[in-house]
């Protein structure tokens, strides 16, 4: 007994505080990796001897290295993640649709349509002129190749979608496999009581990215495991990975399980936010293209058919343009060929032209949903803008937020270098001291011998 | 709250980005002269500004129809000036026919109506870019002519079915005008008491030693009065294409005007704004360079 004990204590706190000097060099160096979690220790004092009535210290031990890190934090940032995901993947891809339309300016459509219905006017002025009759035709074909380049633009966009997807789509079953693998490994590591702190940073750092993907729920395990479901369909636990894979059916992009026995309900994130893009949004403006195309046609048809030619003797029921499917609208080869067969007239006498002033007239005629052309096509393309804008606003708004979680998160698990700094003096010290303690013991028992 | 350096850190980039996008933003603004670069820049100054370079379009077209239009009225009202000289001539003549001492030389007379005749018949087949400025909106061919009858009798004929067509163009939004004098206007059917027919019997008559009568000399002077005021119709068409021309050319200023303002960037203002963020990003940098490389590290 006696000085025995003296040199254990102290030797068992050298023990103690070297490994604190570890815990705090290993959160030193960690202090610029984002997903890190600073690990704190927990110090507790030895457990006490009774002897002889009296009560004896053992010293210090390290109780655990605690993970510093707050849960709801992390699910709230997840939650922003998706959200921040899914409104900038559509500010961006929108903006893409945006550019195609070229507007504003003397290339956009509304441009090229108004100069299309202005050539009438001025054909009127001297119906039977060859030079504006072609005049006519010219602008009918950059009309044509406006509506065809936007249309084609649009097709291209659904096209990288597809690639995006399942780019996306890849990334998200890696994700799930890496956190099935993470989880077997924590899995391992408590079973043998060890602490799997860095592996839980790496396994919240998995599904952090994973959330930006889509919208997730996440359930925690009491052995440290996480099972993750997506839009209501099992996707990873410890053991089974579900993989799954994107799917086009009639011009439908969908997510399903690799059976396709279950589809995924999506809500959030960058997945949700192309495939909705895809399905509906570029859709929606193409069928709005679609309907200024054929309002053209169709009622410039119209009055042109009831029109004569300037021919001798004049025809009658030429059709100006040919036809308009997904995006190409053709001008009736006869009228290329021979400008003659652009119908000015309206009674068959070469200098009246009461048929190009009627189809000039279209440009203010009420002609789609009660609109005249120009303004259904600014509203559509006002809208269009102020989807980006309103995207790229709450995109803004997201990150805002998700910049105070993560402010949250730091404060909380980010490591302080002064604070390390503190700790390592104060643990310094510690092991100073028990050194000091342990010399005194050895010259305690110095004395002891000497004097035997 | 508990700061870490990576909190620290965290805030020095975000708002050094956001320093940085505004000053972006800015110098697109700048350097295209444009606020609106795509429609989210502004969805509803997006719409307006597509509607007013529509109208400037519009109205730049109705300009240029005016100005084609001009030519073609300016001879429309030149030719009928020369006609009402000819007619002019002829009533000269009509009057000389009651001076005794003209029954002498009635042949004389009756070449010199002749002449006119044919000068006015002249004038009324008067071509301009392709279109027989009198006939209508039938340009196929002249629409008067002379023609003999079953006799061997020189007769007046209308070559073309119809010469009241009436040439429209748009010269606003909402205006067609009609800009041609049809040449039915002036002539009238051409049949017995057209002013051709009349000068043909006139002369034939004189020839044969007939003065012309009441009727006839009626026929002249009401031509003359009718011509008079067709002219006086046509230059109140040309008066309102240019009235009307001014007014689009002011328009077109105006929506230019409002444009710009749509559009364009105050220049003073952005590289104002600018300045700004620059100082705020200069301020930032400053800020981080004596905050972020410090810590207890630097006094132990």
């Amino acid at each position: 007994m006696g000085v025995s004990r003296l040199l254990d204590i102290s030797s068992r706190s050298l023990g103690v505080y070297q490994r604190a000097l570890e815990v705090t060099s290993h959160n030193v160096a960690n202090a610029n990796n984002p997903n890190f979690s600073r690990q704190r220790v927990l110090f507790t004092s030895e457990r006490t001897e009774i002897q002889g009535g009296g009560e004896w210290g053992t010293g210090v031990k390290i109780q655990d290295v605690l993970r510093v890190r707050d849960r709801l934090t992390d699910v709230q940032i997840r939650s922003y993640n998706q959200k921040f995901a899914d409104t900038d993947t559509r500010a961006g891809i929108l903006g893409q649709v945006e550019t195609l339309f070229n507007e504003p300016s003397e290339n956009g459509l509304s441009s090229i349509m108004n100069s299309f219905f202005n050539s009438w006017d001025e054909l009127a002025v001297s119906p039977n002129a060859d030079h504006l009759k072609g005049k006519v035709i010219q602008e009918a074909q950059r009309f044509a190749s406006k509506i065809q380049s936007i249309y084609e633009g649009m097709n291209q966009t659904k096209a990288d979608i597809i690639i995006a997807a399942e780019e996306k789509v890849g990334n998200l079953n890696t994700y799930l496999h890496d956190i099935q693998t993470i989880n077997q490994k924590i899995l391992e590591s408590n079973i043998a009581g060890n602490p799997a702190n860095d592996l839980l940073d790496q396994r919240d750092a998995v599904i952090d990215e994973l959330s930006k993907l889509t919208n997730i729920d996440t359930f925690y395990g009491d052995n440290g495991t996480v099972s993750v479901s997506i839009g209501g369909v099992f996707a990873a636990d410890a053991y089974i990975v579900n993989d799954f894979k994107l799917n086009l059916n009639n011009d439908q992009l969908s997510i399903s399980t690799k059976d396709e026995n279950a589809v995924l309900n999506l809500s959030g994130g960058e997945i949700n936010a192309t495939l909705d893009i895809f399905n509906n949004r570029i859709n929606e403006y193409l069928g709005k293209l679609d309907s200024i195309a054929n309002t053209v046609m169709n009622t410039v048809n119209d009055a042109h058919r009831t029109g004569f030619t300037s021919h001798e003797p004049p025809v009658t029921g030429v059709e100006f343009f040919k036809s308009y499917t997904n995006g190409k609208l053709e001008i009736n080869d006869q009228i290329l060929g021979d400008p003659k067969f652009v119908a000015a007239s309206g009674n068959g006498e070469s200098g009246n032209g009461d048929i190009a002033l009627k189809i000039a007239g279209l440009k203010n005629s009420k002609l789609i949903e009660g609109k005249s052309i120009s303004e259904f096509y600014g509203a559509m393309i006002s809208s269009l803008g102020s989807e980006v804008k309103v995207n790229t606003q709450n995109a803004q708004t997201n990150q805002l937020v998700l910049k105070q979680l993560d402010n949250l998160k730091a404060s909380v698990s980010g490591v302080s270098i002064d604070e390390e700094m503190t700790n390592v003096i104060k643990f310094q010290r510690s092991y100073d001291a028990s050194a000091k303690l342990i010399k005194i013991a050895d010259e305690v028992l110095q004395t002891l011998l000497n004097m035997v | 709250m508990r700061i870490s350096d990576i909190l620290i850190t965290n805030n020095y980039l975000s708002s050094m980005n956001n320093s940085k996008s505004n000053i972006q933003k800015l110098q697109e603004q700048i350097l295209t002269g444009q606020k609106i670069n795509k429609p989210s820049d502004s969805p509803s100054g997006t719409s307006k500004s597509m509607r007013l370079s529509e109208s400037i379009q519009s109205n730049e077209s109705f300009i240029k129809n005016i100005e084609s239009t001009f030519s073609f009225l300016q001879i429309t009202t030149s030719t009928m000036e020369s006609i009402g000289d000819e007619v002019q001539n002829l009533k000269v003549l009509f009057t000389n026919l009651n001076n005794p001492l003209a029954d002498t030389n009635l042949n004389t007379i009756a070449d010199q109506i002749d002449l006119s005749l044919k000068a006015i018949m002249n004038l009324a087949n008067t071509e301009y870019e392709g279109k027989y400025i009198f006939g209508g909106t039938d340009h196929s061919q002249a629409p008067y002519g002379f023609d003999k009858d079953i006799d061997g009798n020189d007769i007046a004929v209308q070559n073309v079915t119809s010469t009241t067509g009436e040439q429209k163009i748009r010269i606003s939004q909402n205006t067609i005008q009609k800009v041609n004098v049809p040449g039915n206007d002036i002539f009238g059917a051409i049949g017995s008491n057209d002013l051709f027919n009349t000068l043909i019997e006139v002369r034939d008559n004189l020839r044969n030693g007939i003065k012309p009568d009441a009727a006839q000399t009626q026929i002249v002077e009401d031509f003359s009065k009718n011509i008079l005021g067709k002219m006086t119709s046509a230059g109140e068409v040309m008066n309102r294409l240019d009235a009307t021309k001014e007014l689009l050319g002011g328009q077109i200023l105006e929506l230019q005007n409002l444009l710009s303002k749509e559009k364009e960037t105050d220049i003073a203002k952005a590289v104002i704004d600018m300045q700004q963020q620059q100082y705020y990003l200069d301020m930032s940098y400053k800020m981080s360079a004596s905050i972020l490389p410090r810590s207890l590290l630097d006094f132990m």
